[in-house]
């Protein structure tokens, strides 16, 4: 125990200290606790809060092109071809710069916490651009919604009657949603400028059809891509409706494991790993009128992390997914979130998951997320009234 | 200056004395000091019969409420690693989360207050405490009320919530 030396006068302390005599950046920091939606509407308490949220708050949750990773679990031993498990989010503190806790109710919106309808895992189908794509199962209808602003939108129902698989969500620079449904595979496109969907028969090799696609699609300038367990990157022509299917790089093994797509830099990447965890990273560029993979990195970590259920697996380490702006990869185990940078060579752990339960089907269900503030133009009620806001108060 | 500080002799009780805004002086472990950031750097190059600091901006009030956080926490620390040594269960974390909740619930200007002295004395894990707290006190409130509960002159240019 301390000791006090003088007796204390009777008399209390003379505080004045009051919330406007805080730091600014003590005022930041218990502003970016709070939710998005209601921190940009105290932007209008005073002057000095309206500088702080728009100059350091903003600035601070969105200029990281990723917030945190969205990533699905389930318990161990459970099967996972059934069900999704429950959705996770960690927060990122990559290149060095700690971001802290995240902010909770954001946190909670991207879990799907706050929808209008009752959520089950499987109801969170896509992430892109800080926007999440949601199908629910008894009203048959696709959401869209936006986490940092506390927006959704319900999309009419698809023309197709039975429960999509997978489904994706993609800016162009409206959003779409596509799902592919059928064995003879039909296309299905909602755009929003038009409020419509339409359908289309894509035409591919059967060998292609007959496999298994990752519930991952990826989206880069007019095209969508998928992986094919039978070995194929399949790519369908958006405006054309024009689909063919590319062989992925020679060392790949078809089958379940056919690994990870992403964009990074404006370009197609997908990352590959072997049985001994040795994992390569190829770029799909442009040579004349084909496509080539271009080797990017190959990369053995020797790393090794004893987890319960890694012994009636192989210890697979692999991408999980690419960051959007530079050479840094998120990779995982089936305990365990990384980031690596390729460059420095430097594995930094994200978040590891509890003993009883993995991270599920990491190179399809790992969705890097950011903050994205742009309101949904939505005709639902909810949203109408406060979209002003939005309007008026814009963010560079 | 640092051949003084030699960890292997180990006298009974290390103590450093924080001297309050008023003038108080108050003896405290040299671990329990350490919890402060700015303590710590430079804490080896300070001699050790020099180990007085002058807390300029911490009101003795003040000083106390931080050191008892302080010692909760060093002694909880402690009793969490034993406790993970020996393997056994343990609470501790919850029984420790618990205890700053209970510990930060005070009024608010006893909270500003710690606000500003864990921000001066350097004490991440109360800074962060102290800053939930105050923005759970915003939290749901319209900017009218936030400025009538933290007596804020309305200067604001923009009002989000008039219509076009």
């Amino acid at each position: 125990m301390f000791t006090l030396k003088k007796h204390k006068p009777t008399i209390s302390s003379s505080s004045i200290t009051r919330i406007t005599d805080l730091d600014d950046y003590i005022l930041a920091e218990i502003i970016t606790k709070l939710p998005i939606k209601h921190m940009i509407g105290c932007q209008s308490v005073s002057r000095l809060w309206c500088n702080v949220i728009s100059s350091i708050c903003i600035p601070k949750i969105t200029s990281s092109p990723v917030y945190g990773l969205l990533f699905n679990t389930r318990r161990i031993f459970s099967d996972p071809q059934i069900e999704k498990g429950p959705w996770s989010f960690a927060c990122i503190n990559s290149l060095g710069e700690k971001v802290g806790l995240p902010n909770a109710s954001l946190v909670e919106s991207c879990l799907g916490r706050r929808l209008p309808f009752d959520h089950s895992p499987n109801s969170l189908l896509d992430c892109c651009n800080g926007m999440l794509l949601f199908f629910d199962r008894s009203s048959m209808q696709f959401y869209v919604c936006n986490p940092s602003t506390e927006q959704y939108i319900a999309i009419p129902n698809s023309p197709q009657s039975h429960v999509p698989q997978d489904g994706a969500l993609f800016f162009d620079p409206h959003f779409k949603i596509v799902h592919i449904s059928g064995s003879y595979p039909r296309l299905n496109i909602y755009s929003q400028a038009t409020h419509k969907w339409s359908v289309y028969n894509l035409d591919l090799d059967p060998c292609v059809t007959d496999s298994f696609w990752s519930p991952r699609y990826v989206f880069l300038d007019g095209l969508l891509y998928n992986l094919s367990m039978s070995g194929h990157l399949v790519i369908i022509d958006l405006q054309q409706i024009d689909s063919r299917a590319i062989k992925l790089p020679d060392i790949v093994v078809a089958g379940n494991l056919i690994g990870c797509l992403g964009v990074s830099q404006g370009i197609l990447h997908y990352s590959w790993s072997d049985k001994h965890s040795n994992m390569s990273v190829w770029m799909l560029v442009q040579r004349g009128d084909t496509k080539e993979w271009v080797v990017k990195h190959t990369i053995s970590l020797d790393y090794y992390y004893e987890h319960p259920s890694l012994a009636f697996h192989s210890p697979w380490f692999s991408v999980f997914a690419f960051h959007p702006t530079s050479d840094i990869l998120f990779a995982g185990s089936l305990g365990e979130l990384f980031c690596y940078d390729p460059s420095t060579k430097r594995l930094e752990i994200i978040c590891r998951v509890r003993e009883d339960i993995v991270i599920c089907s990491g190179q399809s269900f790992v969705f890097p997320f950011s903050v994205n503030l742009t309101p949904l133009c939505a005709p639902l009620k909810e949203i109408a009234g406060k979209e002003e806001i939005h309007k008026k108060l814009r963010f560079d | 200056m640092k051949d003084s500080f030699n960890p292997s002799i180990e006298p009974p009780k290390k103590t450093v004395t924080l001297v309050s805004s008023d003038g108080y002086d108050f003896e405290v472990e040299e671990e329990v000091a350490l919890e402060s950031q700015v303590i710590k750097d430079g804490f080896e190059d300070k001699a050790v019969d020099d180990r007085e600091y002058l807390l300029f901006n911490v009101h003795s009030d003040t000083l106390e409420l931080i050191i008892k956080y302080c010692e909760k926490h060093v002694s909880s620390r402690k009793s969490i690693s034993a406790a993970a040594a020996s393997s056994s269960s343990s609470n501790g974390e919850e029984a420790l989360k618990e205890w700053d909740e209970h510990f930060i619930s005070v009024d608010t200007n006893t909270l500003y207050d710690i606000l500003m002295a864990a921000d001066y004395l350097n004490i991440k894990s109360l800074l962060d405490l102290a800053i939930q707290k105050v923005a759970d006190t915003i939290h749901g409130r319209s900017p009218e009320q936030i400025r009538k509960k933290f007596n804020i002159e309305n200067d604001s240019i923009i009002d989000p919530w008039a219509s076009e």
